[in-house]
């Protein structure tokens, strides 16, 4: 305020300063820069913002593209003892030939060893963490696994550094997660001794 | 003749630098074009890199599931050629850019069709096609315990 007060003064006193200043004012010559420059800082917070969220899109995709393979690693560990109870006999033959057959109860998974296979992959996966998850991902873990014996929800989550760090966002990392769910399928055919014949 | 017309032309000049007529032009080229033209070019590059990018790592992951539905490790490695060459044709690669991917299998057992065996898939696309950056994309995946 006292800076002011004094320019004002000066000026005041001295008119050839102040037509020189009202000379500059109305100067037009330097007033492009100034809009390049300011476009220029915008423009490049966007292009590292831009630069950031591509970064987050590959990491998520590479993210649910492993979720999806250690969900069908789990997925291939049958419950055999369910899976081989209520097998087909004369008498299902004959309920199916009137209609009235059991339905088809889905293939079963073995939750428990579902589980330790989805470690295992996981374990697989953190070793290669670099080119399977992405680059400058840490701390992959397992967010959830849901099993309800016929089908299976596997959930990871991983924390990505971005690569630029701007200042007035104060985000360093984000957490991403991504799950995929998996079940089995019968393949129907025809069967003889393990062998498909249709 | 010669010293009028380097009078003139000191006169011409003179009169050039009092005048402001074109000085918004002159600020814009001389700041704008060193400041932007880098931008775009890196913009350029960005989105080329984050495309292939993204391209990689379908054909990766869609290869490995050919290959592990597959009968045997031929069968399986033509599949997987089969499977960059149409997916890359149909993602929007060119056909330099196909042949520049280089592909790597690791498997943990020999032959790698065996129930359990665990496969991994690397693609890499050759420098030279994606702006002097090389592009990898990998994949894993097992082979069902009751595979044939």
């Amino acid at each position: 305020m006292k800076g002011v007060r004094a320019v004002r003064n000066i000026l005041r006193t001295n008119p050839a300063a102040l037509r020189k200043v009202s000379l500059k004012l109305e100067d037009e010559r330097g007033s492009i820069s100034i809009l390049i420059i300011a476009l220029f800082l915008i423009t490049i917070s966007l292009v590292m913002i831009t630069a950031n969220i591509a970064t987050i899109t590959l990491a998520k995709r590479t993210l649910t593209q492993s979720a999806e393979s250690a969900a069908q690693r789990g997925a291939h560990f049958l419950d055999e003892d369910v899976y081989y109870s209520g097998k087909f006999n004369v008498i299902t033959m004959a309920q199916n030939l009137f209609g009235q057959g059991p339905e088809d109860p889905g293939v079963p998974i073995d939750c428990q060893k579902a589980q330790v296979g989805i470690a295992e992959a996981l374990s697989d996966l953190s070793k290669e963490s670099k080119l399977l998850i992405d680059k400058g991902a840490r701390n992959l873990e397992v967010a959830e696994i849901a099993c309800d014996g016929r089908g299976l929800r596997v959930a990871l989550k991983v924390e990505v550094d971005l690569p630029f760090q701007l200042p007035f966002l104060n985000l360093r990392s984000v957490t991403l997660i991504s799950s995929a769910t998996t079940y089995n399928q019968r393949n129907n055919g025809l069967y003889l001794f393990g062998f498909r014949v249709s | 003749m010669k010293r009028f017309t380097l009078k003139r032309l000191l006169w011409l000049a003179k009169n050039a630098m009092q005048r402001e007529e074109g000085s918004a032009s002159v600020e814009f080229v001389v700041l704008a074009l060193p400041l932007f033209i880098p931008i775009f070019i890196f913009l350029g590059q960005f989105s080329v890199v984050s495309s292939h990018e993204m391209v990689l790592q379908t054909l990766a992951r869609e290869s490995l599931r050919s290959y592990i539905e597959s009968s045997n490790d031929q069968t399986g490695e033509a599949l997987i050629r089969e499977v960059i060459e149409v997916g890359g044709k149909n993602l929007g690669l060119s056909q330099q850019e196909i042949a520049a991917i280089d592909v790597e299998m690791k498997c943990s057992k020999s032959p790698c069709h065996q129930p359990n065996g665990r496969v991994r898939i690397t693609l890499t696309m050759d420098p030279s096609v994606s702006h002097g950056r090389t592009i990898e994309a990998a994949a894993q995946e097992y082979f069902s315990p009751w595979s044939q």
